[in-house]
């Protein structure tokens, strides 16, 4: 089991990098994404664009998938537990 | 660039003219574009149905009222509340698919979460809490979260921290009292990529102790420390006809040996009209806990005793088929319907199926019948 963990937990860390040095990129300007204006973003701004489109839909559909897999969370912290898993 | 979805015609091009920079604070665009202040409140009440089954047997049904509110306030702040009261009713398993008499149940749930958003120019911090109620187990949690923008509100990074404390006491005294503490700490990128594009990742780490065994099962014994990792992914795209597409993956790993892969797509379709369809496929498979056993069992004491069990031992063992490998897909159709005015109802049905013969990788579990649930949402909201 210890040697399985530490497999997953380089994978972690490798994420963690990785999103660190994009975040580093992005911050420094070498980013090869070309920057979007204010006035360009007429088509994210639609409320079927956000990332929680239905958080009250979202949030009892994250309580069932906890309650019937074991994986869980990974999207919002501080939610709390419950005595269904 | 044509929209038809819920916004009414102009709001999109105001807003994001509210976005320039200088001109966005305390006003701005939904989160998608930014971690901006949303410019109306929201609130909504839904009504959740969920019930799930085995081969020639009904399990457990849940009925759940709920309600949101999202209200902006002063300018600067946001104001976040839910509320939630789950009846819970059926039975589950002892082990395995196993169920005996003593697996009915009627329990009552009540949780609530609360969360405050301060928004400054270029970041945002929040502090929340949430609250569970059940006759056997009781969570308290916090969190505290913030955020930092690029000028241009093109890049955004997170930081957030978690801390919840559970008390178990299940109405059978196996324990009384025992308690759970978890702490999770979460880094966020949100990227805007192009006009129509917006990804964001989430790096979650959770350490908790404490009592994970599961009092209602029969030779359930667990580590009494869970520590996991998660990855997730989300990208949205924007198309041309006011449709939108919303893609994700997860990956999870924790210390009991679980590792699983999820994927969800969702096709929200403006038909015109003020309505929306949103078919959704969700994709998921994860291998088992190193100390899950497959049901087979001892030939002296026969089940639910793993072949060689020894009674007083501390070896950890669980029969939950929550534990084994399997994979599992939702189908999901979502009609809603934009009255005009702020208003908003909609209606969603989902299939659910989880078969240890759709495990996509790791062995074992073979033996399990599979499960089906069915769940269904209907919601109505209003803005303004």
């Amino acid at each position: 089991m210890q040697a399985q963990w530490r497999t997953g937990s380089g994978l972690a860390k490798w994420a963690a990098r990785a999103a660190l040095c994009a975040a580093a990129g992005l911050a420094a300007g070498c980013t090869p994404l070309q920057p979007v204006a204010a006035w360009e973003k007429g088509a994210l701004a639609q409320p079927n664009m956000r990332f929680d489109r239905d958080p009250a839909a979202s949030r009892y559909s994250a309580h069932i998938y906890d309650s019937k897999e074991a994986a869980s969370g990974a999207g919002s912290v501080g939610g709390g537990g419950c005595g269904c898993n | 660039m044509a929209f038809k979805s819920d916004m009414p015609p102009g709001q999109a091009l105001m807003l994001a003219a509210l976005a320039l920079p200088g001109l966005g604070v305390g006003l701005g665009v939904p989160d998608a574009a930014a971690q901006t202040l949303p410019d109306s409140a929201t609130l909504s009440v839904d009504y959740l149905h969920y019930k799930d089954e085995q081969p020639g047997l009904d399990r457990v049904s849940v009925r759940s009222p709920a309600v949101r509110l999202s209200l902006p306030v002063a300018g600067a702040w946001l104001l976040e509340a839910g509320a939630v009261s789950d009846h819970v009713s059926g039975a589950t398993p002892r082990y395995h698919t196993a169920i005996s008499g003593a697996s009915r149940m009627d329990d009552q749930r009540h949780a609530a979460d609360l969360r405050v958003t301060r928004y400054l120019a270029n970041a945002s911090v929040s502090a929340g809490a949430a609250w569970s109620n059940e006759n056997d187990y009781r969570s308290r949690a916090l969190s505290l979260g913030g955020t930092i923008s690029s000028a241009d509100h093109n890049t955004t990074g997170g930081l957030s921290l978690g801390v919840s404390n559970d008390t178990i006491s299940p109405v059978n005294l196996l324990v009384t009292g025992e308690r759970r503490h978890t702490v999770e700490l979460q880094a966020s990128l949100e990227q805007v990529l192009t006009q129509r594009d917006i990804v964001k990742l989430d790096l979650t780490h959770a350490k908790g102790k404490g009592y994970y065994s599961d009092p209602y099962k029969y030779v359930d014994k667990r580590p009494r420390k869970r520590d996991v990792n998660g990855l997730l992914l989300r990208w949205n795209h924007a198309l041309a006809d006011g449709s939108a597409v919303r893609t994700s993956y997860r990956y999870y790993m924790d210390s009991f040996g679980i590792r699983a892969h999820t994927l969800g797509a969702e096709y929200e379709r403006a038909l015109g009209g003020g309505w929306a369809l949103t078919p959704s496929l969700r994709l998921s498979t994860q291998s088992a806990a190193d100390f899950y056993f497959d049901p087979v069992y001892d030939k002296r004491f026969g089940p639910p005793f793993p072949p060689g069990y020894t009674f007083g031992s501390t070896a950890f063992t669980s029969a939950d088929q929550r534990l084994s490998g399997f994979g599992a897909v939702t189908a999901g159709l979502q009609a809603a319907y934009s009255f005009g005015d702020g208003w908003r109802a909609h209606v969603k049905a989902e299939h659910y199926r989880q078969s240890t013969g759709w495990r996509q990788f790791g062995s074992g579990s073979p033996g399990l019948a599979r499960m089906d649930a069915q769940i269904w949402q209907l919601g109505v909201s209003k803005q303004w």
